[in-house]
């Protein structure tokens, strides 16, 4: 069952593999959010996460640091960007450390789930 | 002269040569009323994707001087200067902080390399917006102390009248 954090993030888990969806303005304040969301219990072991931002309409620098960090600490998967969302990857010159897939059932696929 | 004062948050003064200054304090609510002035100003001069670039720009320089310029203090300003020159949308961003050591803006650190800094001193996740900013516009330059920055955005529809002299 998705659980709803803020207007901007929710997340499901299965005790495998988290599905964290960010949705609307990920600015520094969410980004802080989801820092935190990820360090708290119960997700603070959790190695697997797919991060869905199908719905991202603006990405500032403090929301790609925490994805490139999150990158560096666990296993991550992007699923479905949105064009703002690969736009700003770009332009911060870090897009190639992503593994993206076109959808959340795809990057799930790809932890060998279903 | 102040021709605009929106309660204590935002002050605004049109200066000679067309240069418009805007002061605004270290808060939210004060970055989110210069910004509306700056998309009124781009919307002038500027398209639609350079306009969204510069806005996306000036954002990420101005929290920046608010948080790591001004450590955060509500009570320190943060002034920015805008117009057009030469076919050029040049805005200067100024905080009053003791600047920051620059070498780290030059290219010559990696943004991971800058990220992975910002871990070891405790800092929280961040060190892409420089690199973002100089992606987006034209020319980006420090002052040596760090304090200061200056933007500037080609018009690509070429010089245009002044809208703010």
């Amino acid at each position: 069952m998705e659980k709803t954090v803020s207007n901007e993030i929710a997340y499901e888990d299965d005790g495998t593999v988290a599905v964290i969806r960010l949705r609307g303005r990920i600015t520094q304040a969410v980004a802080e959010t989801l820092y935190k969301l990820i360090a708290d219990p119960p997700l603070e072991t959790r190695q697997r996460m797919v991060l869905s931002l199908g719905g991202v309409e603006y990405l500032a620098s403090a929301g790609i640091g925490a994805l490139v960090r999150l990158t560096g600490e666990r296993q991550v998967k992007l699923a479905a960007p949105s064009e703002v969302v690969r736009r700003a990857l770009g332009l911060a010159e870090v897009y190639p450390l992503f593994e993206v897939h076109a959808s959340e059932a795809e990057a799930v696929k790809a932890f060998g789930g279903t | 002269m102040a021709d605009e004062k929106p309660g204590d948050d935002l002050e605004s003064y049109q200066n000679l040569e067309g240069w418009v200054e805007l002061t605004a304090r270290s808060h939210g609510r004060s970055l989110d009323l210069l910004m509306k002035k700056i998309e009124e100003a781009a919307a002038l001069t500027l398209e639609e994707q350079e306009r969204q670039d510069l806005l996306y720009a000036v954002r990420e320089i101005c929290e920046n001087a608010m948080e790591w310029g001004n450590q955060g203090d509500q009570s320190r300003k943060i002034r920015v200067s805008y117009g057009i020159f030469e076919g050029e949308f040049v805005l200067k961003v100024a905080d009053e902080g003791e600047g920051f050591d620059t070498r780290g803006v030059d290219g010559s650190l990696n943004p991971l390399d800058a990220m992975f800094n910002r871990k070891r001193e405790g800092k929280r996740p961040g060190g892409f917006g420089i690199t973002m900013v100089k992606n987006l516009m034209d020319r980006v330059l420090y002052s040596d102390k760090g304090n200061v920055v200056l933007l500037s955005k080609n018009l690509r529809k070429g010089t245009q009248p002044n809208p703010f002299a």
